[in-house]
């Protein structure tokens, strides 16, 4: 429902700013940075998907501005030349601004095909494990976030 | 409210988890590389009056 | 360069009581010796550790230019209503780089002078609360440690916010005072803006951002913490290694310096004495 609404938004959005600047030349500024690699720095790229807490969402050039916190998954990058990047973030922020610049910063990304898929399977099984002898609240959430972040493991890596 | 939050977590812990188990996912001979920058040193100590109070690390 | 003025001292002093005896001056050259070999050791060391430190910066410029962008095209300000301020002091527990540290305390400490009712203080590294708890103890909050050995990593930087948004201390805004590395010879003590929801969320210009809710907001600015730490320890950890390394450059040219002037002396002592030997031994003959 909420990927939906945000997709509604984003048509709109986006129809609304092409009639308005109309002649400029479409461009996102984008920025991919992780504690551990910078994927993106300043690049131009057709369009990026990004899953959000709000719900999933793509981002087109002279996307409405907005903040929204990144949830373990797939970001996947059009790339001006046609190709796709599918990359998996931890965790994160995404940025739009008003100039159509785009920033992603995660604390953790790495190419979905750097995931091994057994070793996500086998996470999985463990948080499931740790949130059944969860003792107290705190630990019953930890247990969750693990799961919510194994299972997307093991779908980014099938 | 998400749950986590209600817990008495923040997204920093969230984040925290999060990244840990995508480290520990990889394929093996990345794993080794990105293990290692998981590893913290940083020792936090509360101060109250101008001195430490012992007990309260982090 | 402690080194440096001891010896020096003992070295002009024993030229004012006139001839050193050449045992003195040999020890002395000695030990100058050993120090230049120390301090080019060490700059040797933090050559490499600077090395790497650059290459690790420049992965990590992104994330501070991108977690800085929304402050600076939101135009957040600081409330007015909140006086309450939060100072992050961001050093190391390690000496012997120059001024990196006392430029970074010597900002908080002006700022200190002008109020210290309304500001708290983060001491990240020992040499901060070294200079900071002296006067100002009572307005240190949180101090960390075992900083500067190792390279600073995200897991470090996302321990200290957590540790900061867990003080409960409520501020209205704060700013990261760090080194900012320019090049090999410089850098330049900046602050970078933090702010609290509720001055994010007064800002007028927030509305042009769309579907925003106050969990979202905060969950972006508890990362956003995280990651502004992990920028500045990074410059910080850089600005430091090229300061250290210039140090002890310095300090080894010194001591060179040193060892060329005791050299000198301790040729001339030596061909006094064999000159005065001479004449004890020629005027002895003579007396004869």
């Amino acid at each position: 429902m909420a990927a939906m609404r945000s997709m509604s938004r984003l048509l709109t959005s986006r129809a609304l700013n092409t009639t308005i600047r109309r002649g400029y030349a479409e461009e996102m500024n984008f920025t991919f940075a992780a504690g551990n690699q910078v994927f993106y720095d300043g690049k131009s790229v057709k369009q990026v998907d990004v899953p959000s807490f709000s719900g999933s969402f793509g981002i087109l050039p002279k996307h409405v501005p907005t903040l929204a916190v990144l949830k373990p998954g797939v970001v996947s990058v059009y790339e001006e030349d046609g190709g796709v990047k599918k990359i998996f973030v931890s965790s994160g922020t995404v940025t739009i601004n008003e100039d159509s610049s785009v920033q992603i910063l995660a604390e953790e990304a790495h190419p979905i095909e750097n995931i091994d898929a057994s070793a996500a399977r086998e996470l999985l099984t463990k948080s499931q494990s740790q949130l059944s002898s969860a003792a107290n609240d705190q630990a019953k959430a930890e247990a969750e976030i693990a799961i919510e972040v194994s299972e997307a493991l093991v779908k980014a890596a099938e | 409210m998400s749950a986590w939050r209600q817990a008495g977590l923040n997204y920093i812990n969230y984040s925290k988890i999060s990244a840990k188990l995508l480290r520990q996912a990889l394929k093996s001979d990345l794993k080794a590389d990105a293990l290692k920058r998981e590893a913290s040193h940083l020792k936090v100590t509360k101060w109250e009056d101008g001195k430490p109070i012992k007990t309260s690390e982090y | 360069m402690l080194g440096k003025a001891v010896v020096q001292n003992a070295f002009f002093g024993q030229q004012q009581r006139g001839m050193a005896t050449l045992k003195a001056i040999s020890m002395r050259l000695k030990s100058v010796k050993n120090i230049q070999k120390i301090t080019q050791s060490m700059k040797m060391v933090s050559a490499a550790k600077y090395a790497r430190a650059e290459r690790e910066l420049k992965q990590v410029r992104p994330i501070g230019n991108g977690a800085k962008q929304f402050y600076e095209q939101a135009e957040i300000a600081p409330p007015e209503d909140v006086p309450q301020k939060l100072v992050i002091a961001i050093t190391s527990d390690r000496g012997l780089c120059g001024a990196v540290h006392t430029s970074v305390a010597r900002h908080i400490r002006t700022e200190l002078a002008k109020d210290d009712q309304n500001i708290k203080v983060v001491c990240v590294g020992d040499k901060s609360k070294a200079i900071l708890s002296r006067i100002y103890g009572k307005n240190i909050i949180l101090a960390c440690n075992e900083i500067g050995r190792l390279p600073p990593t995200f897991g470090d930087a996302s321990k200290l916010a957590d540790a900061v948004l867990k003080s409960e201390y409520k501020f209205g805004s704060g700013e990261i005072v760090y080194n900012r590395f320019k090049s090999v010879v410089s850098y330049q003590t900046s602050i970078l803006p933090v702010y609290s929801l509720q001055s994010v969320a007064a800002s007028p210009k927030l509305s042009i951002y769309d579907s925003l809710d106050d969990e979202v907001i905060q969950s972006y600015l508890e990362f956003s913490l995280a990651s502004l730490l992990f920028y500045s320890m990074k410059e910080g950890a850089c600005s430091e290694q090229s300061s250290r390394m210039t140090a002890m450059d310095n300090a080894s040219k010194n001591a060179g310096e040193m060892i060329d002037k005791l050299t000198l002396t301790f040729n001339r002592t030596r061909q006094a004495v064999i000159t005065r030997e001479l004449i004890e031994i020629i005027s002895g003959a003579s007396a004869l």
